[in-house]
């Protein structure tokens, strides 16, 4: 498998080689001196002759050291106080020269590698342990007001010895030495470590912890304390975030935070489709022919990263610092056009204190499809197509006689009678997933660096499925003086990954029936269409891709007066993606059946796809308390330059098919290419003004003007503002009686505009298409238009009123936040069906409304006494989508009868489910004579369809609402604990209000080539059967199928998304191994399930469709952390 | 101090000045596509144009008419194109609208087309009446198309805005046909009767007087067809039968007018459409029914006629037989064989102006759209796969 990387050991050695540098970087400190060496001399036996008259110790180690020619390295403040020393000795060893010099100094030396260390005296240590002494140490612990604490864990450091304070805060603990050290913790306050120095009483004030009530919070371009917050914005820890060893971080933020829906549909390795919806869906997708390639789907929120427009896909966890999620427009307003669907700022991991720190991360998982469809019992299937057959008066194929139903049946060769349909069993298979993770972090005052890497490998359930993640992050700062600090940050990912060319999972379902999945001399087995999904998983040929990012970005920050800070960032982000897609020619006969499959030649298609993006940050702030007042304003310039290209080559007919060079295919009239450029542009003018009084009122504004290079004419330019205002109730007097109960209370609210400018580049330009035709034998070009142009196009605009609570509670021990919003979509940009007698492609305009209404609420508690401490934090959502307008145009209806339809259409959430009303199954054929039917003929066992407009037929005017596609509440609940060394947490997460529409094989039981879900086994109509839940099965007739309430089932689910033990090793045992932490954990993903779609055996999280994706899998992980 | 900080000051600068201020950021201009600005400049801008238009004649949309009729089925009954056949559809049916938006399509072009064509400067009248009855014709192409399917359609010939698209009624049949035949012979006489080899493909004065004919038969002015018909000069039927539909046989003597396709560079997808599943990509859409069958003179001597050709409303007279003897070809070639037939028989019948074997069923109305809905009367026995057809004649 590595030969692909034939660079790969010298990739780890390279690697190696810059950890080493880095480190050495680290290490040097200011006054070590270096010089060269003398060979093989020791100081005992080299003699020298001296002189010393009244000289400093300085002096005379700097002659020692020119005489002896022996590197000597000392910190020189060590030397200041010894003076005085004359001296005059004649070939002395230098040995017994220092010895005389340090005599009577505090100083000795040591020699190491040639060079002599001039260090300070050891104290001469006790020859036996001192006897313990038990001494009693007492005192009383308070927070910053002089309230006593209750229950503050007093802890001895040096041994395993804890007690917690009583009701009045006083504590009591015995120590074994005067210098013993006490640890006092309480969940939300600071930690606070004290050395008794031979004191027996230690009164502490413990002051409340960051993190809770001066935590800072991550917003646009900029921080704020989590109090004076006037605005709508989740946060998640870093720390959370890597609870879930899943290989990507958009799945990991799922049932984190309210507001944020994660849309997490499996995917294939290193191809994740998870999506992340922010207070719900503002825009359509119809106008999606877009560029291809980097346009981002346009509900998909704003993810920055360091300051720099970033995919969220394939970022290392272990990386991310916190990540903030702004949901409001007060506090999405300041990114302006590109703000309405959420913006999820992510702060990378940065060196923070001086030593140098190391953290290695490692986990081993197996991957397994959560579910795994079953098919019909063999017997049970087989009756099903004799009864579908008949009832549709065609004749039985003899497959299906009751003789050949017994025959197989009886059968013990399954591969002269194979069963109908065994891919899920045979084709998935468990995977392994293994994740290193290492960085290294220190520095010192002036220069501060983290390292990070990352080597992740994932194989498929599948075979030919895999992906492997490469990628080294450095972040740097430099503090050059006071008022200048400089920081540089260089990112390289590399995301090589493979699949089938030909995707195998539609034939999971579709069109692969009886087939032997694999002979056992390595042939396959065919269906009667030619299908076998692990033939062509196995040789249909392989589809690698590489996706190579590079983000640098630099940034300065001077503080020109006190409070005023000009800061400039330039970023750049580069994305290449490279693609061989090569389908293999092979020639398969089923040596039972004889149908033959080939693939007469074989091709490749190369895809080469580059994006570079350039972001340039320009900021001014500044700070002023002046009294009760403060003051904090921003003003800022922005420019976004993005320039993609893409380029894609097809040849056919490979010598064989390991020949994969696309120049060594034919090169005659089958070679083709063809490829497109774009680019486009940002220029953005932002500011912000933060006023505070008294800490109690809150008044914040933010506006950005931008323009973008996608629109034109005075349409090119929009303002976004927003305001919002905050009161904290609890900071007036009259809250000081409850303040004990209710610590701190704050309401707040918002209002403002945000755009969203996911239009397609050019929209408004007219231009002419090229075309190709031909004459006389020879292709020729020609012009003209296809799409109409749109000069007055504009941004969508999101207006968003926001009201919320923030309040914590029982010594801060509880918080909740509320939240209240509704955010309406004006000026949505859609290709409106334009009349077709136009004659042209809608243009994209401006039209539409759409609301998104909602309450959110988090409840957090941390608590614990001294040995179990636990943080539960719970979430729930509520949104309320509906398309307010249209323009007097649609509705927009997608899909069909035998797929989804959805609509769009006032009134309604944006892509209702929409299809027949049905009222049970006819019984008698009475009944089918008195009602309007879908179908001619319908019989007994057919579907009733309801006739809603009583017009005495069943057509696409009776079709109504019939689910709703887009989760209406979602929730999650996280909680962890820890217990001595032992932690433990758990995720659960669900939605509830949502409806999948099942089609294809799933739905048509039988009907079709297809899959036929054991769900169907006894339960369709018979006339035996009446009761049944199905309908009557009909061969090659899809009456009973048509888009319906019958095929909507309910998406609710509530899962266990994640749960982790683990173990730390105690501190001793770690020390002795000159380590900090060892922690062993293992953990589980998607381990239970509460769902409808259970009985179906599919995932709940699923999109309406066919189902012919990548599968969902669960991990079970072991992993192991270590830090020194 | 003050010195390091100017240093510093001027690093910043620099850092600045490195990324500076882009001055047409917002003004990019589309490297990829050509401004319709600096268009219709050149007789080679003409050219261009007129090339284009070419692309709106259909493919191998015509073998999905033939399974709309009963020479032909289609094959997966969840196709859109199946809900037809079947009479379970309605307006919403995809098919039905990519008729409609095909042809205003077509027309929306060679409206274009004939609006610009006098910008360009040029003195050769010739080549640009030329190209003027070229586009002509093209238009007419999709009136005749949508008069057959639709009836009554709107009559535009001039480029709209979506206000005045959404204004459009439908004109009455009898006066599209009347465009339509003014429009074919004022075309006829811009029109060469034949062209250079590297023109071949274009319209000739032929195609445009066989147009005419088949629309007047349409309309049931019968005088008139047979007035056009005889103007209709110079072809004569290709030497082999079986190498007929191959890309070598592309302008043969027999063809009138057809889609020009290129092996490779603009190729159809013919084979995928029809080949059986077990060849490469082949999805084996549509398939032959007996009908089809039995139109064909057979070699024991019986001949049918090709009631079902007339009954699809295009005008390639030959390319009709064309879609669906194709399948006889491919049959060809799997049975590495002379087929047994001999080609069918192509008459001009007379046409009542509704279509005989189409029963008509309620209008379904929508905006300015509508349609009558087409069942056929009757479906023969439908032969499930084209490997029985291979069977039956190997």
């Amino acid at each position: 498998m590595n030969e692909n990387f034939p660079n790969k050991l010298l990739a780890i050695r390279r690697l190696a080689r810059v950890l080493m540098l880095s480190f050495l970087l680290i290490s040097c400190t200011s006054f070590l001196l270096f010089a060269g060496s003398i060979n093989g001399q020791t100081i005992n036996d080299t003699k020298i002759s001296v002189i010393f008259e009244n000289v400093n110790l300085k002096t005379a180690l700097t002659q020692v050291e020119q005489k002896s020619g022996f590197i000597f390295v000392y910190n020189e403040s060590l030397l200041n106080p010894y003076n005085n020393f004359t001296l005059n000795k004649i070939n002395i060893p230098v040995a017994d020269l220092l010895n005389l010099l340090l005599k009577n100094t505090g100083l000795t030396y040591k020699t190491h590698n040639n060079k002599v260390l001039i260090v300070p005296k050891e104290k001469p240590r006790p020859l036996v342990p001192k006897p313990a002494v038990n001494i009693s140490v007492s005192g009383r612990v308070t927070d910053d007001k002089g309230v006593a604490l209750p229950g503050v864990t007093v802890k001895v450091r040096e041994v395993n010895q804890a007690v917690v304070t009583d009701a009045d805060g006083n504590y009591k603990i015995t120590v074994n030495e005067a210098n013993t050290t006490l640890v006092f913790s309480f969940v939300g306050f600071k930690t606070q470590e004290i050395v008794l120095n031979g004191r027996t009483e230690i009164n502490v004030q413990l002051a409340v912890a960051a993190g809770q009530l001066d935590a800072v919070v991550v917003v646009g371009y900029g921080t704020q304390k989590k109090t004076s917050l006037t605005s709508a914005v989740s946060q998640v820890s870093g720390n959370t975030l890597v609870q879930r060893p899943v290989s990507n971080v958009q799945q990991s933020l799922q049932g984190l935070a309210p507001g944020v829906t994660v849309l997490d549909r499996g995917g294939a390795p290193g191809r994740s489709n998870a999506t992340i919806r922010v207070r719900g869906i503002t825009t359509f997708n119809i106008n999606s022919s877009s560029t291809g390639g980097y346009d981002l789907s346009k509900n998909d929120a704003l993810v920055i990263i360091d300051g720099i427009e970033q995919k969220l896909t394939d970022i290392n966890p272990d990386d991310i610092d916190n990540v903030s999620i702004l949901k409001d427009a007060a506090s999405t307003a300041i990114y302006g056009s590109r703000a309405t669907n959420g913006v999820i700022l992510i702060t990378t991991k940065r060196a923070k204190e001086n030593k140098l720190s190391v953290n290695y991360n490692y986990y081993y998982a197996s991957q397994n499809a959560i579910n795994k469809p079953e098919m019909m019992g063999l017997e049970a299937y087989m009756r099903l197509e004799q009864v579908a057959y008949t009832n549709a008066g065609a004749a039985l194929p003899t497959r299906f006689t009751d003789e050949s139903i017994n025959t197989w049946v009886n059968a013990t060769d399954r591969l002269k009678y194979p069963l109908p349909n065994t891919w899920f069993q045979t084709m998935l298979h468990s995977a392994p997933q293994q994740n290193h993770s290492l960085s290294l972090a220190g520095g010192d005052d002036k220069f501060k660096a983290r390292l990070s890497a990352r080597y992740l490998t994932q194989d498929g359930i599948v075979v030919n499925f895999k992906d492997q993640i490469k990628e080294a992050k450095l972040n740097t700062d430099y503090t050059a003086a006071k008022i200048l600090k400089f920081s540089g940050d260089l990112n390289y990912r590399s995301n090589y990954s493979t699949v089938p060319t030909v995707d195998p999972f539609n034939n999971f379902y579709h069109g692969s029936l009886w087939a032997v999945p694999k002979y056992p001399d390595g042939t396959y087995g065919l269906s009667t269409q030619g299908n076998n999904p692990l033939m062509f998983a196995e040789i249909g040929g392989l589809s690698s891709q590489y996706d190579d990012n590079l983000i640098a970005n630099f940034k300065a920050e001077l503080e020109i007066l006190p409070g005023l800070k000009l800061s400039t960032q330039y970023g750049a982000r580069i994305e290449y993606i490279q693609q061989k897609n090569f389908t293999n020619s092979y020639s398969n006969t089923d040596k039972n059946t004889s149908i033959t499959k080939t693939v007469a030649n074989n091709s490749l298609t190369e895809v080469r796809n580059n994006l570079r993006e350039y972001t340039w940050n320009n900021l001014l702030t500044y700070e002023k308390t002046i009294g009760k007042h403060s003051f904090r304003g921003l003003v800022g310039y922005s420019e976004i330059y993005d320039t993609q290209s893409y380029l894609s080559a097809y040849r056919e007919r490979f010598y064989n098919n390991d020949v994969e060079s696309i120049g060594q295919g034919a090169n005659d009239g089958t070679k083709s290419n063809s490829g497109y450029d774009a680019n486009f542009g940002l220029r953005s003018y932002f500011g912000r003004i933060n006023y505070t009084y008294d800490n109690k009122y809150l008044f914040e504004a933010n506006g950005r003007y931008d323009g973008s290079s996608k629109f034109t004419g005075d349409k090119r330019y929009g303002f976004f503002p927003s305001f919002s205002g905050g009161w904290r109730i609890s900071q007036e007097g009259f809250w000081d009686n409850v303040k004990n109960v209710v610590n701190d209370l704050k309401l707040r609210g918002s209002w403002g505009k945000t755009g969203n400018q996911s239009v397609d580049l050019y929209s408004y330009y007219s231009a002419l298409a090229l075309t190709i035709y031909t004459f006389g034998g020879a292709s020729v070009p020609g012009y003209r238009q296809s799409t109409l142009a749109n000069t007055n196009l504009g941004w969508e605009s999101t207006t968003q009123l926001d009201l919320g609570l923030d309040a914590t509670f029982l010594n801060n021990r509880l918080n909740v936040t509320a939240d209240y919003y509704r955010k309406v979509t004006n000026d949505i940009l859609l290709n409106l069906g334009i009349p077709a007698t136009v004659g042209l492609s809608a243009p994209p305009q401006n039209a539409g409304s759409v609301e998104n209404k909602g309450f959110e609420f988090s409840v957090g508690y941390h608590g614990g006494e001294s040995g179990l401490r636990y943080n539960i934090n719970a979430n729930f959502t509520i949104n309320q989508n509906k398309v307010l307008d249209l323009k007097g145009t649609g509705p927009y209806i997608t899909g069909s009868d035998i797929d989804p339809r959805y609509i769009i259409k006032v009134g309604l959430p944006v892509n209702t489910l929409w299809g027949y009303k049905t009222d049970g199954l006819f019984q008698t054929q009475a009944q089918v004579d008195a009602y309007p039917t879908y179908a001619a003929n319908s019989k007994p066992g057919d579907v009733k369809y309801v006739d809603l407009n009583k017009d005495g037929k069943i057509d696409a005017n009776d079709m109504t609402a019939i689910g709703n596609p887009f989760h209406k509440y979602t929730f999650g609940l996280s909680s962890d604990f820890a217990y001595k060394n032992f932690d433990l947490n758990f995720l659960f997460q669900g939605a509830a209000k949502v409806d999948t529409r099942l089609s294809g094989a799933l739905a048509e039981m039988g009907n079709q080539e297809g899959f036929t879900s054991a769900i169907y086994t006894n339960n369709y109509w018979t006339p035996e059967n009446t009761g049944a839940r199905f309908p009557r099965p009909i061969k090659f007739d899809l009456r009973n199928v048509a888009t319906s309430d019958r095929l909507i089932i309910n998406g609710s689910y509530l899962r266990l998304k994640n749960i982790q033990i683990g173990y730390s090793l105690p501190k001793e045992t770690v020390s002795k191994l000159h380590l900090s932490r060892i922690r062993f954990y293992v953990s589980a993903t998607n381990l239970l399930t509460f769902s409808k779609l259970n009985e179906w055996k599919l995932d709940p999280e699923v999109e309406s469709g066919r189902a012919t994706y990548y599968p969902q899998t669960s991990l079970y992980t072991a992993g192991i952390n270590v830090q020194f | 101090m003050k010195n390091t900080s100017y240093k510093y000051f001027i690093a910043i600068a620099l850092a600045g000045g490195l990324s500076s201020c882009r001055k047409n950021l917002l003004d990019s201009v589309p490297n990829d596509r050509v401004s319709s600005n600096i268009f219709w400049k050149t007789e080679n801008d003409a050219l261009l144009a007129d090339n284009a238009l070419y692309t709106d004649l259909d493919g191998t949309s015509i073998f999905t008419w033939d399974a709309l009729s009963d020479i032909a089925h289609t094959n997966q009954n969840f196709d859109t194109q199946a809900f037809i056949e079947l009479g379970t559809y309605d307006i919403a049916n995809a098919k039905i609208y990519n008729e409609w938006s095909a042809a205003y399509t077509g027309i929306q072009a060679t409206n274009y087309f004939l609006e610009n064509i006098d910008k360009v400067p040029s003195i050769n009248t010739t080549l640009i009446n030329r190209f003027k009855g070229e586009a002509k014709v093209l238009r007419a192409y999709q009136y005749i198309k949508l008069a057959g399917f639709f009836g009554d359609v709107p009559l535009i010939t001039k480029t709209l805005t979506i206000a005045e698209g959404q204004q459009v009624s439908r004109t009455p049949i009898s006066q599209v046909w009347d465009f339509v035949d003014k429009e074919l012979s004022d075309a006829a006489a811009l029109l060469p009767a034949s062209y250079a080899a590297a023109d071949k493909g274009r319209i000739t004065s032929g195609a445009a007087w066989a147009l005419k004919a088949r629309a007047d038969l349409w309309a049931g002015r019968y005088q008139l067809a047979a007035d056009a018909a005889t103007q209709v000069k110079g072809y004569t039927l290709y030497s082999s039968y079986q190498n007929l539909f191959k890309y070598a046989a592309e302008n043969n003597s027999e063809v009138i007018l057809d889609k020009q396709f290129l092996k490779d560079s603009y190729s159809n997808g013919v084979f995928a459409l029809l080949a059986p599943y077990s060849q490469k990509n082949a999805q084996s859409y549509y398939v032959p029914t007996k009908a089809l069958v039995d139109a064909y003179e057979t070699s024991g001597g019986k001949i049918s006629m090709m009631q079902a050709v007339v009954l699809i409303p295009t005008i390639h007279m030959i390319t009709v037989t064309r879609a669906f003897v194709f399948l006889f070809m491919l049959m060809g070639i799997y049975c590495q064989a002379e087929l047994p037939l001999n080609r069918p028989q192509i008459v001009v019948q007379q046409m009542p102006s509704e279509v005989p074997t189409l029963r008509q069923q309620p209008v379904i109305t929508s905006k300015n759209i509508s349609m009558r809905r087409i069942t056929p009367i009757h479906q023969t026995a439908v032969l499930t796969s084209s490997y029985c057809v291979m069977l039956k004649f190997c």
